[in-house]
């Protein structure tokens, strides 16, 4: 196998494909350390080499543009390989196996890498059939929202996951770690006749997926739950292609916690609340809470215990309802914050009564994307959030 | 995974028996037996009775039978103590990193006691030479990179003997062993193991996760995966942040009733909740022992996602795993299982336990939970039984049932059953 290709290209292909090495790489068999570079020979400076990885969970192929003079598949160590390359100079590469080694030429600099047996890799999942696509800003934009809400406990598979149902009204996302719920609709154009699935896609997998493939506009989604294994769901975006088992599992019924109404409005400028939420945070120990006490017009924030360092921070909002208090942790409302993409955020309470605001949900959204998007969770970006409760408060 | 094997597991060898031959020479080379317990069962036999199949927690009776020849004696369990706390203080010369896990077995890190004393192989020869030597008393010591396999080396190499697992050895060494020989593979999960062919720790490593996972659950699934590639990271906790709360009884005479059986859960699932909330801790595992008539002892742990101080929680947590036994009449309707009350499944001890435990806090609540629950229910009791005394609220089912709660579970080592606290 021989190619050249320019260090920049390569590198993107090979740092993006690393990202989805095994994490653990005890766990796996020792080949799937490994990238495959898979060269064919083709037109020149088309896409004539791919290079993969596979995790047996998420497997990944990138299209990179390089100049073949020989075919060949061989199997490098991943993590190292991408390490080298990221370090080279911006030029153009020379690639060539050479017995049991990798030589790599940029410049004056030379790097032999040993190779690792391709006849121990796994036959990479193909891509599933497509069904649809979606808007790549629009759905970065979601799974940014969404994702942060799923678990990351491994104990129940399926709360790490964001819960994807694709009908022919919408991608509608939801994630949730029992403590939180973030729901968001977003539209898309499904290239097939009513389709109709529900996947629980790792929620590290989508956000990686919504995180990097940018450059193209649209991303192509397949699907395929033919496969004995387990079905697996594919992202497609300027050829690069990420295909990702589902976890199995029954995932909360989310949509009985959502309230229909709620009792109070407090409305925010959200980067201002979300910035006194940190400052106050500072003398918050690891996961105490902040309290927040609403009265008219204002919410005051407090963190800190008697013995050591104390905050607090007054902060206007809009609000006409009873004074009510109540704690939340403050990294889970800062995910809320986050996720909100309007200037100013609405936090509603539940109930009526303010003495029982401290144990209901409190209910995070946008202020201006309150309607109905026309997918099946009204579209808006929701977030549940249920306080913390300390022994003496009742 | 540590650069080098640096975990000890040090485990003595026969320990209450050789503790006895200390004061009986005479002794030496015969089978003997240390027995008692308000049922009269094997507590610890010298390796010359263990020749005889005699073995710990077998009905004296049936050791007698195996072994006519074996002099019995009674044990005196503070004899016991005073010789684990001269070995823990050999322990402690050589690293502050000391867990003890019972009185005669303990977890060493003597990463950081090379420069003093040389290599963990040399530290561990030293404290086998030093237990001799100044207590007369014969070690076993397993020295791996894990606290795991350091436990499988050590009870490989019974009795007397020193195993040592460099690092770049564990899959070698790990993987030929039957499954039975890892931590947490109880007779249950080698029947399954076995069902899906796995013999080896080296088949579950060659195994897929998830096919682990739907054959023994989601957390056992993905933790024997990780024990069979070699990885356990739990540190050797000195502090005894590893400490189990626990209540546990042995029945007067056996029962067979699942009513009986239910309500002394109840009352056990009571009292260790009501230490937790006592020590301001919370727990995530729940686990219910289960002693036979025939003393077949079965242990089933389950862990929960949230950690709880809820009797009720502990409660419905063991009436599950029990009733999974077969043991509450469910099994009955379903026509499996046999009978209640048949010579199998009489129950000797029922007990309860508590572990992986945390502290308690502002607790942070689920979406769906219901604001007012059984949280507050125990701790509103928790304060009237403060005030007005044991007896002034309790489950209904419990009236009339006082006075027989109050025993201990009976023929274990001290500290390791009973209502204290015992390290894990």
């Amino acid at each position: 196998m021989r190619f050249s290709v320019e260090r920049d290209v390569l590198a993107d292909a090979t740092g993006w494909a690393a990202r989805n090495l095994p994490s653990r790489p005890g766990l796996t068999p020792n080949a799937l350390t490994g990238l495959l570079l898979d060269a064919t020979a083709g037109s020149a400076a088309a896409t004539g080499l791919v290079v993969c990885a596979y995790d047996t969970e998420v497997a990944v192929r990138a299209p990179v543009a390089a100049t073949v003079a020989e075919p060949g598949r061989v199997l490098v160590p991943g993590r190292l390989l991408a390490d080298i390359v990221r370090s080279l100079p911006a030029a153009v590469i020379q690639v060539a196996a050479q017995g049991d080694r990798l030589l790599l030429r940029c410049g004056s600099v030379r790097f032999t890498v040993p190779l690792m047996d391709p006849a121990d890799y796994p036959e990479l999942p193909s891509f599933p059939a497509p069904i649809g696509e979606v808007d790549t800003l629009g759905f970065a934009e979601a799974v940014g929202q969404v994702a942060p809400a799923a678990g990351r406990d491994e104990t129940v598979p399926v709360l790490t996951a964001v819960r994807l149902e694709i009908s022919g009204r919408g991608l509608s996302l939801a994630a949730t770690d029992r403590y939180r719920l973030a729901v968001r609709g977003i539209p898309w154009q499904p290239t097939v006749e009513d389709p109709w699935a529900l996947a629980h896609v790792p929620a590290k997998v989508l956000a990686d997926v919504a995180r990097t493939q940018t450059s193209a506009s649209r991303i192509v989604v397949g699907l395929d739950i033919s496969d004995p294994v387990g079905a697996r769901l594919g992202f497609a975006a300027a050829g690069r292609q990420t295909i990702v088992r589902l976890i199995d599992g029954t995932f909360p019924n989310y949509r009985k916690l959502l309230p229909e109404t709620v009792a109070h409005v407090a409305t925010a400028q959200t980067a201002e609340l979300a910035a006194a939420v940190r400052r106050v945070a500072v003398v918050a120990t690891r996961t105490a809470p902040l309290r927040f006490t609403f009265t008219q017009d204002q919410v005051v924030a407090e963190a800190g215990d008697g013995d050591g360092a104390q905050a607090s921070e007054t902060i206007p909002v809009e609000y006409t309802g009873p004074e009510l208090s109540v704690l939340l942790n403050p990294s889970y409302l800062l995910d809320g914050l986050g996720a909100v993409e309007d200037d100013e955020a609405t936090i509603g309470f539940v109930a009526a009564d303010p003495a029982q605001a401290s144990a209901r949900p409190v209910v995070l959204t946008g202020k201006d994307s309150g309607g109905g998007r026309g997918s099946p969770d009204g579209g808006a970006f929701r977030y549940l959030l249920m306080p913390i409760r300390t022994d003496t408060a009742s | 995974m540590a650069a080098d094997s640096a975990i000890l597991h040090v485990d003595m060898d026969a320990f209450f028996a050789s503790v006895e031959l200390r004061r009986r020479p005479e002794l030496r080379g015969r089978p003997m037996i240390v027995a008692g317990g308000e049922r009269g069962v094997v507590l610890s036999a010298t390796y010359e009775a263990r020749a005889f199949g005699v073995r710990s927690a077998m009905p004296m009776g049936r050791a007698r039978r195996m072994c006519p020849a074996a002099v019995v004696v009674p044990p005196d369990h503070a004899a016991y103590r005073a010789a684990s706390v001269e070995i823990m203080k050999i322990f402690r010369d050589f690293t502050p990193l000391v867990a003890p896990l019972s009185v005669d077995e303990a977890f060493l890190d003597v990463a950081g006691a090379r420069a003093l004393f040389g290599s963990p192989p040399r530290i561990a020869a030293a404290i086998r030479r030093r237990g001799a030597a100044e207590q007369d008393l014969t070690c076993s010591v397993g020295v791996a990179p894990s606290m795991f396999v350091a436990k499988i080396a050590s009870t490989r190499c019974k009795p007397d003997g020193l195993a040592v697992v460099p690092p770049d050895q564990v899959l070698a060494y790990l993987h030929p062993l039957p499954t039975g020989a890892l931590w947490g593979v109880g007779p249950r999960a080698e029947a399954v193991l076995t069902r899906l062919g796995l013999r080896t720790i080296g088949d579950i490593a060659g195994t897929p996760v998830d096919t682990l996972r739907r054959a023994l659950g989601d957390a056992a699934g993905a933790h024997l995966h990780r024990l069979a590639w070699g990885i356990d990271e739990r540190q050797v906790d000195p502090g005894g942040t590893d400490v189990t709360i626990g209540a546990e009884r042995t029945f007067p005479t056996d029962v067979g009733d699942p009513a009986v059986l239910a309500r002394e859960l109840l009352r056990l699932s009571g009292r260790v909740a009501a230490q937790l909330r006592h020590r301001g801790r919370t727990a995530r595992t729940i686990s219910v022992k289960v002693r036979f008539a025939d003393f077949r002892t079965i242990t089933r742990s389950r862990t929960l996602r949230d950690s709880t101080d809820v009797s009720q929680t502990i409660y419905a947590t063991s009436v599950g795993l029990v009733a999974d036994l077969g043991l509450l009449g469910v099994h009955r309707a379903s026509g499996g299982g046999p009978p209640p009350g048949a010579e199998d499944t009489m129950v000797r001890l029922l007990g309860v336990r508590a572990s992986n435990l945390g502290e308690a806090g502002p607790r942070q609540l689920l979406l769906g939970e219901r604001p007012e629950g059984w949280t507050e229910l125990e701790r509103v009791a928790d304060r009237a039984r403060a005030r007005f005394g044991a007896a002034a609220v309790g489950p209904a089912s419990l009236i009339g049932q006082r006075g027989s709660g109050g025993q201990r579970g009976s023929g274990g080592p001290p500290g390791a059953g009973g209502n204290g606290a015992a390290r894990a």
